[in-house]
């Protein structure tokens, strides 16, 4: 008997010692767990029951310089599906059955798998944006059937006068994937976004998205395993957007897209006194408020493949030659640099010979213009007269004094975009030509031919230097941005020079100007320089208006200003084979001064 | 009354008893935690306390020879009701275990428990002039006869459980070790076997996840990850309340029950669980003491079976929580909130406390 107690007692302890050895595992297991990765399930065990879910700051509206509205945000009801914890098939059996009681097109569905797939961090994902009451009531009677599908009010963002606006405003677009790798990279900005679903794509909404836009905001909720809500942890509230005020004004817009409907072409207005832009049209435009969910395939392929380019901004992102607007900045390079002087004059016998050489320069008029001294010059756009004070002058002096008038360099508009055109010099032609300047390009630059090429914006923000003598403000689209003159400011030449200029661009439309059609008419005291850009040069061949191809066709600019003798406004018009400047681009330009000092003034 | 009391006090070890009410306030105390003190389940356990205690008390007294007697007939009953319980049991989660009584729904494996062992132990006697082989053999087929029945309804982890318990006789009376070796190497070999045919999909899934509860999270994994976070997120101390904790939040389900020492190790931290270990070890070595200085071999051969049955389920049931074991549907010992479980300890720990109490009486 002692024997099998023996057996037993020393059996029994080897199974305690062999559960004992259990129980020391489990001990070193509940270490782990809770000493040693304590910090890990104290995540998870958050991250388990914590929410967050985006504030969406408001955008901020645009207004014009009255007030008037041209950005603004719509309420709308959006049906948004929970896409969490989802697998494809069966987020399509949800849009499979949500689409027999509301029309689902392939559009919409295409656009929410690939917001989708691109936004991994939303838990919720618009399918159909805007659904209108009928919709809506209908939806929400059978809402029961369809428990991951909620109602959002949101805001939609509506451009009000789209089309006279779109090159302007620009648009929002859904942020893109490659948006999102640049919100990603940066902490800070990935914040603002959260829960954003939209970005400024082009325009103002574009370069000032930052200031539209504001900081989301986010609410922290806690919930249970059945995600219904237990208590809130944090509330940040969403700071909305500022609102833009532009120095556009939208009757001057709307009426800028009146007058460019049947041409391509563009037209800047701007006020002289401080660089503000007044008016900002290029023609052919499209509809910015197709773009603001996603523009659809085919519209967006209609645009694409349109020759006209409606989707080019012709104002500060086309670059044209500048032709004989370039002819008051070169009268001031030749008088700041004693070439030429109120009584200097010359005889053209409508040609020019380009001394020590053969090369024969034609003047547009046939015969030439006889005796022309500066002023006649610039009013008749006496070329022969450029072409001598060109070669005389030489092209550094000529590139100096144009550079004043910040050709070949951007105007700073307040635009994502800008074309900084080409101020033709022998660095400059060596470097992308790898060629050595010839003179006779010097006589083609006189004329604003050759490789010259200047935006409209350019011109005009020329033209607002001279006409001041100073620098400028860059061109702002934004109201009273630089309310304060600029300490110090030097003049750009002598002021006599600027009046003997003005004085030639006013008798520009004087009887014997090329825009004289107006002499009669010119109740505003309009003056300006009219061009005629050539697309296409013809070799040996006469320019015959009616037998040259539409694209081939010279394009037609005009620059000026109001009143000649208290210049207010100025104007920058270019009409893309157009053909002569004085006779469809300064029209242009007259019914816009006309409108602004009889309607806005 | 107070003359029931005293009798009843009299024939009760004063340390076990004391450590016993220590826990049952322990797993009341959680209990309410995970399920509300307000909750029918806390009052439900307060009832299977109090009902359990009675049911100690009672059998506490029980005369053991009768037990002994009658060990067959107790043996082929359990048998009977595990049958019963196939034909007429409640359903639940796709496993037929509950016998339901109206007012109280019994798991009938957890009765084999109690009286497979007294049926063993009971046999040794008789099977004195036997040969040691032929003993273990029928000890073997006595224990594997609720094993397969509990097996069908399906429960491996009870019916393992059993298995087992039958298994530590065999141990404890004197398994030569040629014979475990033996034991062993067949169940090595059966191994794939078992995987291939007996174990359900179910099953595999869990002893799978046990190496990687994330690849299935939602599924069977789910109770594990909870689980872990529960208690991974308890720390040192436990978790302030000021955090949700994992049970409130119902992000791990059956807390109550088989889950149980999560909302401990949550609430209480890694500090509060050796605490608790501490208790249950100081109760464990005092049904030790108890169980070796017994004076009948058979007595102490069924006293110590009945406190590695203990051991062994309690040690389960926390590597299973942790996920150190398989999700099997083991509660915690006298913790986890349910009458079948609470009542069988009981009945163990009573009829310890009757052998010691009658030790002196019996003739060895």
């Amino acid at each position: 008997m002692l024997n099998s107690r023996f057996i037993l007692v020393r059996r029994f302890n080897i199974l305690l010692t062999i559960l004992s050895l259990f129980l020391l595992l489990i001990s070193i297991r509940l270490f782990w767990l809770q000493i040693y990765k304590n910090d890990f399930y104290l995540e998870r065990s958050k991250s388990n029951s914590e929410r967050i879910e985006p504030i969406k700051p408001l955008r901020g509206l645009i207004f014009d310089r009255n007030d008037n509205i041209l950005a603004e945000n719509i309420l709308t009801y959006n049906l948004e599906v929970d896409i969490e914890k989802k697998s494809t098939e069966e987020l399509n059996s949800i849009i499979g059955e949500l689409s027999t009681i509301l029309s689902i097109s392939e559009h919409e569905r295409n656009l929410f798998f690939k917001m989708r797939s691109e936004r991994k961090f939303l838990r919720k994902i618009p399918l159909k944006i805007n659904i209108n009451n009928e919709e809506l009531a209908f939806f929400v009677s059978k809402k029961f059937l369809f428990p991951d599908v909620t109602i959002k009010e949101d805001f939609l963002r509506s451009y009000p006068y789209g089309i006279e606006n779109a090159h302007l405003i620009g648009f929002i677009n859904r942020i893109s994937k490659k948006d999102l790798e640049k919100i990603e990279n940066d902490p800070e900005m990935l914040d603002d976004y959260f829960g954003i679903t939209h970005i400024g794509k082009q325009g103002i909404e574009n370069s000032f998205e930052n200031d539209l836009r504001g900081k989301s905001g986010f609410k922290k909720i806690r919930v249970n395993a059945k995600n219904s809500f237990i208590a809130e942890i944090e509330n940040r509230i969403a700071s909305d957007g500022q609102d833009l005020i532009l120095s556009i004004d939208l009757d001057l817009q709307r009426k800028s897209h009146e007058v460019l409907k049947n041409y391509k072409g563009s037209l800047i207005m701007t006020d002289i006194s401080n660089n503000e832009v007044l008016a900002y049209q290029s023609n052919p435009s499209f509809d910015p408020n197709l773009f603001v969910n996603g523009i659809s395939f085919a519209d967006w392929d209609k645009l694409n493949s349109d020759p006209s380019k409606p989707m080019l901004d012709r104002v500060t992102n086309a670059a044209y030659p500048p032709g004989s607007t370039i002819k008051p900045f070169l009268s001031i390079a030749g008088l700041e640099n004693n070439i030429i002087n109120e009584d200097y004059s010359i005889n053209d016998p409508g040609f020019y010979k380009l001394p020590k050489t053969k090369k024969i320069f034609m003047d547009w008029k046939k015969g030439g213009h006889g005796n022309v001294n500066i002023i006649t010059a610039i009013a008749e756009s006496c070329d022969v007269y450029f072409y001598d004070l060109a070669y005389r002058l030489g092209i550094e002096k000529m590139d100096r004094s144009l550079s004043k008038f910040s050709f070949g360099q951007q105007t700073g508009i307040n635009l994502p975009t800008e074309k900084r055109g080409i101020l033709p010099s022998p660095e400059w032609k060596l470097k992308h030509h790898k060629k050595k300047w010839n003179t006779y390009e010097t006589i083609n630059t006189s004329i604003g031919q050759g490789d010259f090429l200047s935006t409209p914006a350019q011109l005009v923000n020329g033209l607002n230097i001279l006409l001041n003598n100073k620098q400028l403000p860059p061109l702002s689209l934004i109201k009273d941005k630089f309310l304060y003159e600029p300490l110090n400011v030097k003049k750009i030449t002598d002021e006599k020079y600027i009046e003997i200029v003005k004085r030639g661009m006013q008798e520009v439309t004087s009887s014997n100007g090329t825009f004289r059609s107006i002499t009669n008419n010119n109740n505003n005291k309009i003056a300006g320089k009219t061009g005629t850009a050539q697309v296409f040069s013809l070799k040996n061949q006469a320019y015959d208006e009616d037998n040259i191809a539409d694209h081939l066709k010279d394009h037609s600019l005009f620059i000026g200003y109001a009143p000649y003798d208290n210049p207010q406004v100025s104007i920058a018009v270019i009409i893309e084979n157009g053909g002569h400047g004085s006779t469809v681009a300064a029209p242009i330009a007259k019914k816009m001064i006309d409108f602004y000092f009889e309607t806005i003034k | 009354m107070t003359n029931l009391l005293n009798f009843l006090f009299s024939r009760t070890d004063k340390q076990l008893f004391i450590l016993l009410l220590i826990i049952l306030l322990f797993s009341l105390n959680l209990i309410g935690q995970a399920a509300g003190f307000n909750s029918t389940f806390f009052f439900k356990q307060l009832i299977f306390i109090f009902t359990g205690l009675i049911i100690f008390m009672l059998v506490s007294i029980l005369n053991l020879r009768f037990l002994f007697r009658y060990s067959l007939i107790i043996y082929i009953l359990s048998i009977f009701l595990l049958l019963l319980t196939d034909i007429f049991g409640t359903e639940i989660n796709g496993s037929k275990r509950w016998l339901n009584f109206g007012v109280f729904k019994l798991q009938s494996s957890e009765i084999l428990k109690i009286t497979l062992p007294i049926f063993l132990v009971s046999l040794i006697d008789y099977f004195k002039n036997k040969s040691q082989t032929f003993t273990e053999l029928v000890f073997l087929s006595i224990s594997l006869i609720p094993f397969f029945i509990i097996l069908k309804q399906p429960d491996l982890g009870s019916g393992l459980i059993i298995l087992f318990s039958g298994l530590i006789i065999i141990f404890l009376n004197g398994l030569s070790l040629k014979k475990i070796m033996m034991g062993i190497l067949g169940f090595l070999i059966l191994l794939p076997y078992a995987w291939l045919n007996i174990l359900k999909d179910y099953q595999k899934g869990r002893i799978l996840n046990l190496f990687d509860p994330f690849s299935n999270p939602l599924d069977g994994g789910y109770h594990a990850i909870q689980s872990s976070i529960a208690i991974g997120s308890g720390g040192l101390f436990g978790k302030s309340s000021e955090f949700s904790s994992q049970h409130d939040l119902l992000f791990l389900p059956e807390t109550h029950t088989d889950f149980i020492f999560a909302v401990l190790s949550e609430s209480y931290g890694f500090l509060g669980n050796i605490i608790f270990f501490l208790i249950f070890f100081l109760f464990i070595y005092k049904l030790i003491l108890i169980s070796i200085n017994l004076h009948s071999h058979s007595h102490r051969l069924l006293a110590m079976t009945y406190v590695m049955i203990f051991i062994l389920c309690f040690l389960i049931n926390i590597a299973m929580v942790s996920g150190l074991f398989p999700i099997v549907g083991i509660p915690l010992p006298l913790i986890s909130y349910g009458g079948s479980s609470l009542f069988i300890y009981l009945i163990m720990f009573a009829l310890i406390n009757s052998l010691n109490y009658n030790k002196t009486l019996i003739a060895d």
